[in-house]
């Protein structure tokens, strides 16, 4: 009877011994890792490292600087590759020469997802000291409006180098709400084995890339790895189809600021374009549902010929996860010309997207504001991700040029400096939040063959309209 | 002892902190968003009262919550018309499993506990339309015909999140039910066998009618969780393509997060609430029978 007791009570006694231990573990790792939590496809996939979390030394005897924790929410979730790692050796070497400083990193992609947790986050409050954010309107205005973000000092940053426009693109009446990280523009990569293999030159004009679209079918590849579960990705392909058929970026800018209009036939032919190139099968079957991950997988493991997307996944020269003759190969081209329109390929989509700001309700503030001003000294941020072929700065980079560069950092800064107009913010970037929703479900349903081009824009200029109206009031 | 336990006020205080807790955790918060479905707030900044225009934009304006809603009752319909019947007929047909009986529960059971991400990544790969396991499959067998856009079309999009719902929910309908049937006494076996009863028959005569309260319990179950959806279809196609597999959850999440519509967002979870309880009480109302309940 008594051992019957005894044994019960032991067992018990362990099985919450265990429970709790486990629970504990759990606890720690959740909270890390379920900061993280919708990572893109596999190799993006990521949680927040645990160098973040280095033990903060104990203060020195007499003049020992306040220790500060800061907290850093980025939507670079891989660390291990792009401007991930390079947030990541930056804040590791900040903190090393400063070790009353800690910075723990929470990281969360794709974008939409790290987007809604930051209205979460701005909701109750607790907007981390350092966040990623973006210079367009519909992200950045009501943050500014709900007096979230602190100003930075323009005066500052005069001799980092800043294209102007970048740091205009984060201002809001005069004042300095972030700084800007990269310029953004849109190509289409291409892989240069691929296109030998078979014959195929780099597409100037549209009549070139249909036939290489034919060629490539019949050899079941893949002809353009897209994203087009993000619309945004269909967004900006539309701005430049618009301006390849009206030969001027303010066609989109007059339209969203209603001194014109998107019932125009530029637009109309875009649209029509943008069918045209889904009819010829430019994007393979089911591209309305794959998502960033997996397009960019399916460029990096050879599937694709060419994939189209910003500058920034210049990094994918250096990522370890794909095949090396891959990495080796890829190039990168400017959108090509329309027929029967006036764009040149030189007229090139670019905006000054990525940037980081500040938390104006944080205690740790001033702090934070230095140590962004000390990662965008131009031999850190912008001579690092130059020199690693990760993106191009905001800042002047001529001066870290090394010679060494990859074929695809080459190719990119060709057709950014050889560029002969840029179009600025793109128009999806200028709606509100629900009428850029209206925008993104009209794409859609364009691409899917579902609205005659005609009813797009339409539809799209009434959207543009309202959205007008309420940023009026 | 009756004095204390016969003592109103002693009850009460009894069950006062479940009470609280209760309250706190659910009534709190649905008053709360009812409150702010009757703003403009959009998340950041002032709002305004703008009383119940949001419901009228709801009901005379959007089309989509209608389509939401389509699409909660089909699954609803889904799980109590295809999976519920294919579930008691596992339960039944498990327990003659004899050895295998307990490993058979087991790999039933194992879609249920796998995370909710990882299965709706596993079925994407697989829908997928051009290296998907299912559309190779189909090439391989000389199906060509059949493959198809699965998660590009509206209609298939549907069909494919119905069918993992299904597949995922599968595990806790058979335990119920796999509950339920053994939960039928062994002289009643035995009483039917001596009476010459073949082993259908068996099943469908006393097995079946004695699962009627299992059966309302999972039925309302399943009801009230197909209108909770939100994982699986936010993972799968995010409401998409064009809207046409919204959920009323990701319905309200896009609202609500996408749109910086609060105010909006939660006027549709409130018309959640509303539309659950409801058909919650219809269905209680609707199931209930004397039944000789047994155990």
């Amino acid at each position: 009877m008594k051992t019957a007791t005894w044994k019960k009570a032991s067992v018990g006694m362990a099985v919450l011994a265990a429970s709790v231990s486990l629970a504990a573990c759990g606890g720690n790792n959740g909270n890390n890792g379920g900061n993280a939590a919708s990572p893109s496809g596999s190799a993006s996939a990521s949680e927040s490292p645990s160098a973040s979390a280095s033990a903060s030394p104990s203060a020195s005897a007499s003049e020992a600087p306040k220790k500060v924790t800061l907290s850093f929410f980025t939507n670079n979730s891989d660390r291990t590759v792009g401007q991930g790692k390079m947030e990541q050796d930056l804040i590791d070497a900040y903190m090393k020469e400063n070790p009353n400083v800690t910075i723990k990193v929470e990281t969360l992609s794709p974008d939409p997802q790290f987007q809604d947790k930051i209205k979460v986050y701005n909701a109750s409050n607790a907007l981390p000291d350092i966040i990623t954010s973006w210079g367009n309107t519909n992200y950045l205005q009501p943050l500014i409006a709900s007096g979230a973000l602190a100003e930075f000092n323009r005066d500052s940053l005069k001799d980092y180098g800043f294209v102007d426009a970048a740091l205009d693109g984060f201002s809001s009446d005069g004042k300095l709400y972030g700084i800007p990280r990269n310029s953004d523009f849109y190509v289409l990569y291409y892989n240069k084995k691929i296109f030998a293999d078979n014959g195929i030159q780099v597409p100037a004009t549209e009549a070139d890339l249909m036939a290489a679209i034919e060629t490539l079918k019949s050899k079941k590849i893949v002809p353009i790895a897209m994203d087009g579960r993000d619309t945004w990705t269909s967004g900006i392909w539309l701005d430049t189809l618009i301006q390849r058929a009206s030969g001027t970026w303010d066609t989109s800018k007059k339209a969203m600021d209603r001194t014109g209009s998107f019932k125009d036939p530029a637009v109309v032919k875009a649209a029509g374009d943008m069918q045209k190139w889904i009819k010829a099968g430019a994007f393979g079957n089911g591209f309305l549902n794959q998502d960033y991950g997996a397009a960019r997988n399916m460029f990096g493991q050879g599937k694709a010929a060419m994939y189209m997307m910003g500058q920034w996944e210049m990094g994918m020269a250096s990522d370890e996860n794909f095949p090396k003759e891959i990495r080796d190969n890829i190039g990168a081209f400017p959108f090509p010309t329309s027929e029967g329109g006036q764009g040149k390929a030189t007229d090139l989509p670019a905006w000054f997207g990525g940037g980081y700001s500040v938390s104006a309700k944080s205690p740790n503030k001033d702090e934070a504001i230095k140590f962004l001003e000390w990662m965008f000294k131009p031999d850190n941020w912008a001579k690092g991700v130059w020199q690693n072929g990760i993106t191009f700065p905001a800042q002047k980079y001529d001066q870290f040029m090394t010679g060494n560069e990859t074929s695809v950092q080459k190719d990119l800064s060709a057709i950014f400096n050889g560029a002969t107009s840029y179009s600025g913010t793109v128009a999806q970037d200028k709606f509100t939040s629900d009428t850029q929703k209206t925008f993104y479900d009209s794409i859609q349903q364009l691409e899917g063959n579902r609205m005659k081009p005609e009813d797009f824009a339409n539809v799209i200029d009434d959207a543009a309209d309202k959205s007008a109206k309420a940023q009026a009031k | 002892m009756h004095n204390i336990l016969g003592d109103r006020k002693t009850i009460f205080w009894l069950m006062a902190p479940g009470l609280l807790l209760f309250s706190l955790m659910i009534f709190v918060p649905i008053a709360v968003s009812f409150y702010y479905s009757l703003t403009n707030w959009a998340g950041v900044g002032d709002y305004g009262m703008v009383g119940f225009r949001n419901y009228a934009d709801i009901f005379a304006s959007d089309p989509v919550f209608w389509k939401s809603l389509l699409n909660s009752v089909l699954l609803g319909l889904g799980f109590v018309l295809v999976q519920h019947p294919f579930a008691i007929l596992v339960a039944m047909l498990v327990q003659y499993g004899g050895r295998w009986e307990k490993l058979l529960r087991v790999c039933i059971f194992i879609p249920a506990i796998i995370s909710t991400f990882v299965t709706t990544k596993l079925w994407t790969s697989i829908f997928d339309t051009q290296f998907g396991l299912l559309n190779r499959l189909l090439d391989q067998v000389g199906l060509t015909s059949w493959q198809q856009d699965w998660l590009g079309q509206p209609h298939w999009a549907i069909a494919c999140i119905v069918f993992v719902c299904m597949w995922q929910g599968f595990g806790y309908a058979f335990l119920l039910y796999y509950a339920g049937v053994k939960g039928v006494p062994k002289d009643l076996y035995e009483a039917a066998m001596l009476d010459g009863a073949s082993g259908a028959q068996l099943n469908r005569r006393i097995v079946l009618p004695l699962l009627a309260p299992v059966l309302r319990v999972n039925v309302v179950l399943a009801i009230v969780s197909a209108f909770k959806q939100m994982e699986t279809v936010y993972l799968m196609t995010s409401g998409g393509p064009a809207n046409s597999t919204q959920f009323l959850s990701t319905y309200l999440y896009s609202k609500a997060f996408r749109e910086s519509l609060y105010g909006y967002g939660n006027a549709i979870s409130v018309l959640l609430v509303v539309i659950c309880l409801a058909v919650t009480l219809v269905l209680n109302r609707a199931l209930k029978r004397e039944v000789g309940e047994y155990g």
